[in-house]
C-alpha cells in the first residue's frame, strides 16, 4: 500500500496529512508527496520534518488531477497493489487505512474490488457536500448484498480518500491529467466501475476533508465552476465513465449547477465562466 | 419482548419448532395464498389480532426463516435507533436473492454510512416476506390497501409505517420461500407501480425499475 498526497503551497495543511498518515494504525508502506511547484516553503518543511517521506517535485503546477497522475503513476511502477490517494487537507483517523484495507477482505465475492473509499467529513463531522457519497442506490440487490459486508456499494468515488488497486488502472488507465482540478476523480472513479469493477464506502474508514467552508460545487470558489463545467463536457464527451441514462442524468444535473450558480453569482463575469466553461469543454481534446 | 411468527399456511406445516426468540406461530393465509396473490395484505388480519392479544412485535416471513433469522434482525443499530419495521433478506428456492422483495433505500447518505457500520441500511418501503413490525405501528399506521395496490399493499403499508417510526434492512437475516412465488403478469405489475408512484411511495424511476423486476421483465 503506497499512500499518495498531492499538494500545492499548503504547507500546514499537509504538515498536519502527514502527521496523521505517520500515525496510522497500519501505516502505508510508503509515502509519496507531489509537490506542485510549491513555494510557501513545503519542499523545505519535508525535508526537515518528513525525511521518511519519498517527494516528487514538479516545477509547473499540474492541479490536483496531474498531481494524481503523476503519483499514482510513481507508485504503479514501483509494484504496489493498493495506491491510497488523499487531498493535502485530508486528515484520517488513525485506523482510516486498517479499515479501508479490512473492507478489502471482507468485499463481496464476484466483481474484483478495485476501488475504496472513506467517510469523507467535514470539520464539523458532518458529511461533506462536495464528497458524495455517489452509491449505486437503483441496484437494491448489489447495495443489500454490501450492507450485509458492512460496505456501501459505490458507483462515483472522491480522491479527498480513494484506495486504487493496481488491477484498475492496468485496465482503465490512471486519472486524466488535462482535467486539472474538479472532476477528476468523477471521471476516473466513474471509468473503473462502469462495467467491470466493485467499488465500496467503507463505513468506518473515516477521514475530514478540512476545507475553510463546506461547499459544494457551485458554492465552492466562483472562477473554479470553469473547471466543474468544462470537465463534465469532456466526461461526458469522452463516454467511459457513464452508460448513456447516467450521462443524461449528468446532464440534467449540470443544468441544475448552472442555474444554482447564476443564483449565487448573477453578473456578467458568472456568465463568462459559464461560457469559457462549456466552449473548453466542447473544444479541448477528450484525452 | 414477545414475538409471534405469521406465516402463510403452506408454510406453517413445515415450521416443526419455531424459531429461537419467537413465541407462537400463526398461519396467516388460506392455503395456497402466498404474498403476492394474497394482494400484499395477507398477514395484517392476523398482525391486528397478535398485537390485541399482547404480542410486542409480529415478524412476517413467506418462506421459512433462518435460525438466526430473528437474532439478526434484533441486533443493536447504532445510537440507539430503534425503527418500528425491521426487513430482511428474502431467497427464492433456489438460494437466490428474491428481487422482488428487496426495499427501496432511504435517500439519507449520512444514515447508511452509519447504518452500514452494522450491516444495516435505512429504508422507505420494504416487502412483508420477512418484516419485523412492532405493535406500535399495527396500532398507529392504518390497515394496507389491497384493492388499491394489489399485490404491492405491503409496500404502500410499509412507507406508512416507516414515515412515523422509521424503517431499516438487516440482510444477514434470511427467509427461504419453499415454493416460487406468485407473480403477477407484467401490465398488472405495472398498473400497480404506477399506483405507488401516485401514492408517492415511489419515485417515478423506482416505479420503473420495480415493475420490471416484479412483472419479470428483468
Amino acid at each position: 500500500m503506497c499512500a499518495v498526497v498531492v499538494t500545492h503551497d499548503r504547507r500546514e495543511l499537509l504538515r498536519e496529512c502527514l502527521g496523521r498518515l505517520r500515525a496510522q494504525t497500519r501505516p502505508a508502506d510508503r509515502i509519496v508527496v507531489v509537490d506542485n511547484a510549491s513555494t510557501d516553503g513545503t519542499a523545505a518543511m519535508l525535508a526537515d520534518e518528513f525525511a521518511d517521506v519519498e517527494t516528487l517535485r514538479s516545477e509547473d503546477n499540474l492541479g490536483g488531477a496531474g498531481g494524481f497522475h503523476l503519483g499514482m503513476r510513481h507508485a504503479h511502477d514501483a509494484g504496489f497493489e493498493w495506491i491510497w490517494v488523499l487531498d493535502d487537507d485530508t486528515f484520517a483517523e488513525p485506523d482510516a487505512l486498517a479499515a479501508l484495507l479490512a473492507g478489502a477482505e471482507r468485499a463481496p465475492a464476484g466483481r474484483p474490488t478495485w476501488l475504496l473509499g472513506s467517510r469523507v467529513n467535514w470539520t464539523d463531522g458532518r458529511p461533506h457536500p462536495m464528497n458524495g457519497p455517489w452509491l449505486r442506490r437503483w441496484d437494491p440487490a448489489t447495495v443489500s448484498v454490501a450492507v450485509a459486508h458492512r460496505l456501501l456499494p459505490l458507483r462515483h468515488s472522491t480522491f479527498v480518500s480513494m484506495a486504487v488497486h493496481r488491477d484498475a488502472i492496468d485496465r482503465h488507465g490512471l486519472p486524466h491529467a488535462h482535467y486539472f482540478i474538479w472532476n477528476d476523480d468523477f471521471e476516473f472513479s466513474g471509468r473503473l466501475l462502469r462495467d467491470d469493477g466493485a467499488g465500496y464506502l467503507v463505513p468506518d474508514s473515516v477521514v475530514t476533508h478540512a476545507t475553510a467552508r463546506p461547499h459544494s460545487t457551485v458554492t465552492g470558489d466562483r472562477d473554479r465552476f470553469y473547471w466543474a463545467l468544462r470537465n463534465t463536457v469532456l466526461m461526458l464527451r469522452d463516454g467511459r465513465a457513464q452508460h448513456p441514462v447516467e450521462m443524461a442524468l449528468s446532464v440534467v444535473v449540470t443544468a441544475r449547477w448552472i442555474v444554482q450558480y447564476l443564483r449565487r453569482w448573477s453578473d456578467p463575469r458568472a456568465l463568462r465562466v459559464i461560457l469559457r466553461g462549456l466552449r473548453d469543454g466542447v473544444r479541448h481534446p477528450v484525452r | 419482548m414477545s414475538v409471534v411468527l405469521l406465516v402463510p399456511a403452506t408454510v406453517a406445516g413445515r415450521i416443526a419448532t419455531p424459531p429461537a426468540g419467537v413465541d407462537a406461530v400463526v398461519a396467516a393465509t388460506a392455503p395456497g395464498r402466498t404474498a403476492l396473490d394474497a394482494g400484499g395484505a395477507w398477514w395484517w388480519d392476523a398482525a391486528r389480532d397478535a398485537v390485541a392479544a399482547g404480542a410486542d412485535a409480529v415478524w412476517c416471513a413467506d418462506g421459512e426463516p433462518a435460525a438466526d433469522a430473528l437474532d439478526a434482525l434484533t441486533a443493536p443499530l447504532v445510537d440507539g435507533r430503534s425503527p418500528v419495521l425491521r426487513s430482511g433478506s428474502v431467497v427464492d428456492p433456489d438460494g437466490s436473492l428474491s428481487r422482488a422483495d428487496l426495499p427501496s433505500w432511504a435517500a439519507d447518505p449520512a444514515a447508511m454510512i452509519d447504518l452500514a457500520t452494522v450491516a444495516a441500511a435505512p429504508v422507505t418501503s420494504a416487502s412483508a416476506a420477512s418484516l419485523l413490525v412492532a405493535a406500535a405501528a399495527i396500532r398507529i399506521v392504518g390497515p394496507p390497501d389491497p384493492d388499491r395496490f394489489g399485490p404491492l399493499a405491503d409496500r404502500e403499508w410499509t412507507a406508512r409505517a416507516a414515515a412515523y417510526g422509521g424503517a431499516v434492512h438487516r440482510p444477514r437475516s434470511v427467509v427461504r420461500r419453499t415454493d416460487r412465488p406468485w407473480r403477477p403478469s407484467p401490465a398488472v405489475a405495472a398498473r400497480h407501480a404506477l399506483a405507488l408512484r401516485r401514492a408517492r411511495v415511489w419515485r417515478i424511476r423506482e416505479a420503473g425499475h420495480r415493475a420490471a423486476v416484479l412483472g419479470g421483465w428483468r
